[in-house]
């Protein structure tokens, strides 16, 4: 069984070890493969990525003192891993493009996740607008941790997620299930 | 006139309807405002439809728990097969010494770095290891910010967390 996340990191942030380090990785990893997933990685790229991060955040995690900021922390490196390795590949990959990874969001509408409803509602939004709507609905994260990802005042992500919300509820009526 | 829900008191509402001050307030103006309740009925089909939504997209791109574990495997032999190589502790403080002397001159960074490491170490402590490497940063930063101004400050705290320290 997976065990909770904010369990794991807590344990892995008192003491980094291989034991601890499995834990966090079980807890996390599947939520780091859905982030590269969501923002057009094809599956084998984003667990390349994922592992890439993972590795970082075991190598780095003697710098981190406070469980609170270790999300916010570890999707800054999420992000850095996605936006380093489209700048490694240049113009080779053709999954994700540069301006769209640092919007976090994919340029190619291939990937069949993309024909989801929400999918159409992002497309609605400002780049800065989705951004922050995805980290919160698609990546779970409490309005502190956006803030501190972002660099914005949590009122402010309060502000955006709401007239976000307010924007595609007078342009959108969601399916009934 | 009717005063309508503003977008302040939706926010506040929405967010915590329970904590909210001014919640009866709302709640009462909705009771007799039939445009007021269709923008929450609105608001709360799109917050829901939201959540559905993406709780799907999460689904969709899950992973078995036997992929995870297999990535984890992948992952620990990275890690035995290239240790890592950072730098020791004696080598990074001597990195920051040389990025900040031209800074503050010779001497004041000599003494700088002197009184960051005594305010880092645990009295039965002489020298600095990787696990007092933060607390030494951080020590290092704020006494840097005082003498020399906050962007010297910044600087040794994104320099210092930059640096990969190990025992040895």
């Amino acid at each position: 069984m997976r065990q909770a996340e904010p369990e794991a990191i807590e344990r892995f942030i008192l003491n980094p070890c291989e034991e601890t380090f499995g834990d966090l990785f079980r807890a996390i990893a599947p939520r780091l493969i859905a982030w590269y997933r969501v923002r057009g990685c094809g599956k084998e790229l984003s667990e390349d990525l994922t592992q890439e991060v993972m590795l970082a955040v075991f190598r780095q995690a003697g710098h981190l003192r406070n469980p609170g900021l270790f999300r916010p922390w570890l999707y800054r490196i999420v992000k850095n891993a996605l936006l380093q390795h489209v700048r490694r590949n240049g113009r080779r990959i053709e999954t994700v493009e540069l301006k769209s990874a640092e919007a976090g969001w994919p340029a190619k509408q291939s990937d069949p996740l993309l024909s989801a409803q929400f999918a159409e509602w992002m497309g609605f939004l400002g780049e800065d607008e989705r951004e922050i709507m995805m980290l919160r609905y698609i990546d779970e994260l409490e309005y502190h941790e956006i803030a501190e990802l972002v660099g914005l005042p949590q009122g402010t992500v309060q502000w955006k997620i709401f007239n976000a919300k307010k924007k595609l509820a007078a342009r959108f009526k969601p399916r009934s299930e | 006139m009717q005063n309508h829900i503003t977008d302040a008191d939706w926010l506040r509402f929405l967010d915590a309807p329970g904590d909210c001050a001014d919640t009866q307030r709302v709640r009462d103006h909705m009771a007799g405002c039939v445009s007021c309740a269709k923008v929450l009925e609105s608001l709360e089909s799109m917050r829901e439809g939201l959540a559905t939504e993406a709780g799907r997209i999460r689904n969709v791109v899950a992973i078995s728990d036997s992929e995870i574990d297999a990535l984890l495997g992948r992952c620990l032999a990275q890690i035995e097969a290239r240790p890592h190589a950072g730098w020791s502790v004696g080598e990074a403080t001597l990195l920051l010494r040389l990025l900040i002397e031209p800074i503050c001159g010779r001497g004041t960074a000599g003494a700088t770095i002197g009184l960051a490491r005594r305010r880092s170490l645990p009295t039965t402590e002489e020298d600095l290891t990787s696990k007092s490497w933060s607390i030494f940063i951080s020590n290092l930063s704020d006494a840097m910010s005082s003498i020399c101004g906050a962007a010297a400050g910044r600087l040794v705290r994104r320099a210092g967390f930059s640096i990969a320290v190990q025992e040895g």
